[in-house]
């Protein structure tokens, strides 16, 4: 059976689009209308790129209202919406936070009174289309949303060239399928042990389905918890089964900063999804599972 | 794109000769094979000045001996702890001196470094020269353009070389940028920017009870030895800034002030001032001694690219784009797996995503590595030697310092007298 396979540079990470049954013709035209996707998607979403229309809102909306695209404020709805389900754990505002714990800008020096004033912060008036922030402490960091968003859209668009089996990557740690893998049940995906590379403690079989997974791990950091503003210390790895990659992504970032109570608020809020939560004490990880 | 790394041992042997280098720098055949000088005769030195600068070249020569064959047989400082130090520092076996005259009237001297004072170094040298002795002064060449014409004419009439200490000509990061440059790497060169910022006041400590020692201590502050920040620093730079833009400027014009350390001292303590060159490029320099956040750098700036010399960075306009990244291991596996017809293994997911390494032209690409212990002062001197050994001045090499003194000077008279100043004729060589 024939296998088209190819990466690209997107969203900070790889993109991987794996399509059985397909030739180099058919699959370079598909893929290459996804990185065309994802290039459009950036130029709206990358606070990484100064061009970009969030950067732009970011830049301005402490000053004054800023009016917007049709869907990007769907997006910054979307969120918010995202922000009170997951009872204000995923959070799209805590920007500064991030790069300063990435040492792109010292908030002490800054902001000596900084303070993670939370999503309520952002105002979105649909009549004028416009966004606006009520705190400088403010910047629009997507990057918990962006990759979920994106695999949607590739989702839809290689379904609408009546592609009926794919598995699609963000640097493996987003995954997406369409149908099943070519010769089983399900696409068969695997979490790896930390500390050992070679040990799978974990499997999801996904048939349309999608898989997030974030960590906290190794001593580096980089997850903020929205309420204090500063990493979170705990070694961990969450990944989350949705049929919605947007629920696996934006789910698998909140989870990281839940207590047990709220694993089970959320698993009330969201249908459908499987998680599995590590927690690594002196290298060792503790594997629990929860579903709905 | 090349990256080329020289090494003491290229400088020394036979990596050298023949190499693209040695084209480009002639000052740098002199240390090549083919050069062949006689190592079998023993060079005799003079250190006259061992006070900071003199002390460092002369803990250099020292170290130097016995590689390259040369005996330092006398110092010679009028300030008593400097000449009492230099006297332990060569275990007494150097013959010490008060005044240069006695020094420079020993016999089979072949050699002099010359690191005094600035308002010094003139006759100093000019009195060495005309006694047949070859001269490696520090830069800046003298204090006024009258004393750095009268040691040119001095070495051209006598022969004798006349090597001005400009360390960044023997520096492989800078040789590599003349390198890149004449390849088209930076396009056409349009704007030079340099730097050197400092926090401190420049003074160094008197010693206690002496406070009629402070112009001789701190000559740097008052204008009667120095030029402050234009002959100690700015010299420097300008000699990097004629060096990459391959030509000399053609007028100068800048502003000076005391506007922090209001100590008493007569030199400038900031200065800000434009070299234009003939194709209308400019050469931007400023100095300051009440910030250091900036530093010091000399940036060259083209259509095509940008050089940072101090820092050893170079970036490119126009970067290609990055490579593609390779496909995940675990994605291959699967391909390979679909297309045996095999289940397989499950795709093992990461907890944080692949990160693609930083952008290199981000972050600028290295112009060239040193050798660990490559000291580009240390090197200078070592070509002074040879070139004492072959008897004539390495082509080009003293006009460096020349011209880096007279335009330092010219930028020193824009300030004074607030105009635009121009090349004087007589400064012509």
């Amino acid at each position: 059976m024939q296998v088209y396979q190819n990466s690209k540079f997107s969203m900070g990470t790889r993109f991987n689009l794996l399509l059985p049954g397909i030739d180099a013709s058919r699959g370079d035209l598909l893929f290459s209308e996804c990185v065309e996707e994802l290039n459009r998607l950036e130029n709206l979403l990358s606070c990484f790129l100064h061009t970009s229309e969030i950067s732009h809102l970011n830049e301005n909306a402490m000053n004054h209202p800023v009016e917007v695209s049709e869907e990007l404020f769907e997006i910054l709805a979307d969120c918010h919406v995202f922000n009170s389900r997951t009872e204000g754990l995923f959070d799209i505002s805590i920007g500064k936070a991030i790069d300063h714990w990435n040492g792109k800008l010292n908030i002490d020096d800054l902001y000596p009174d900084f303070d993670c004033h939370g999503s309520n912060a952002i105002i979105l008036d649909e009549k004028s289309m416009t966004v606006s922030f009520l705190s400088p402490f403010i910047k629009l960091n997507l990057g918990g949303y962006g990759k979920g968003y994106a695999m949607n859209n590739i989702r839809k668009m290689l379904k609408v060239s009546g592609i009926s089996s794919a598995f699609i990557s963000f640097g493996e740690s987003s995954v997406s399928v369409l149908g099943k893998h070519p010769h089983g049940e399900f696409w068969p995906v695997g979490i790896q042990d930390f500390y050992d590379k070679e040990k799978t403690i974990a499997m999801f079989e996904l048939v349309d389905q999608s898989v997030s997974t974030s960590g906290n791990l190794e001593k580096r950091s980089h997850i903020i918890h929205p309420q204090s503003g500063k990493p979170i210390k705990e070694e961990k790895m969450i990944s989350v089964k949705s049929i919605s990659p947007l629920d696996a992504e934006v789910l698998s970032t909140a989870l990281m900063v839940a207590d047990e109570r709220l694993i089970d608020n959320l698993l009330n809020e969201f249908q459908g999804i499987e998680i599995v939560k590590v927690e690594y004490n002196n290298n060792l990880g503790e594997i629990q599972k929860f579903h709905n | 794109m090349k990256n080329i790394s020289i090494s003491r041992r290229d400088f020394m042997g036979t990596a050298l000769a023949g190499s693209a280098l040695l084209l480009t720098y002639p000052w740098l055949n002199v240390l090549g094979q083919d050069s062949n000088p006689d190592y079998s005769q023993r060079i005799r030195i003079g250190v006259i000045g061992v006070g900071s600068r003199g002390y460092l070249l002369l803990h250099y020569l020292l170290d130097l001996s016995e590689k390259i064959n040369i005996e330092v047989v006398a110092v010679c400082d009028n300030y008593e702890p400097h000449y009492l130090r230099a006297i332990k520092k060569t275990e007494s076996k150097a013959k010490a001196f008060y005044d240069y005259h006695e020094l420079l009237d020993m016999k089979d001297l072949d050699a002099v470094v010359i690191a005094t004072p600035l308002n010094e170094h003139a006759h100093i040298t000019i009195d060495a020269l005309n006694a047949g002795i070859h001269v490696f002064c520090e830069k800046a060449m003298a204090r006024t353009l009258e004393d750095v014409k009268a040691m040119a004419d001095t070495h051209y009439s006598t022969g004798n070389i006349l090597q001005i200490g400009h360390q960044r000509l023997f520096d492989p990061r800078y040789l590599t940028a003349i390198d890149l440059i004449k390849a088209g790497e930076l396009g056409k060169i349009t704007q030079i920017r340099a730097y050197w910022h400092r926090n401190n006041d420049w003074r160094r400590p008197l010693p206690e009870g002496r406070p009629d020692l402070e112009r001789k201590i701190n000559w740097r502050l008052y204008k009667e030895f120095s030029c402050g920040l234009m002959t100690e620093l700015a010299s420097h730079q300008i000699q990097v800034a004629n060096w990459m833009k391959d030509d000399l400027p053609v007028s100068v014009m800048g502003t000076g002030s005391i506007n922090y350390w209001k100590d008493g001292r007569e030199v400038y303590d900031n200065v800000a001032l434009i070299y234009s060159y003939k194709d209308g490029t400019q050469f931007i320099f400023d100095s300051m001694t009440s910030n250091r956040h900036y530093g010091l750098e000399e940036q060259i700036m083209g259509d095509l690219g940008t050089l940072e010399l101090e820092v050893n960075k170079r970036y490119l306009e126009n970067p290609p784009p990055p490579p593609e990244p390779p496909p995940p291991p675990g994605i291959i596996q699967l391909m390979n797996d679909i297309k045996s017809g095999i289940f397989g293994d499950s795709i093992p997911l990461t907890n944080s995503s692949w990160t693609p390494e930083l952008k290199v032209e981000t972050n600028g690409i290295n112009i060239a590595e040193k050798e660990h212990g490559f000291d580009e002062s240390k090197v200078q001197l070592e070509a002074f030697i040879a070139s004492v050994r072959n008897g004539v001045p390495t082509k080009g090499l003293f006009e460096q310092g020349y011209w880096a003194s007279v335009w330092t000077l010219l930028g020193q008279q824009a300030i004074e007298e607030q105009k635009v100043i121009t090349l004087p004729n007589e400064m012509n060589l």
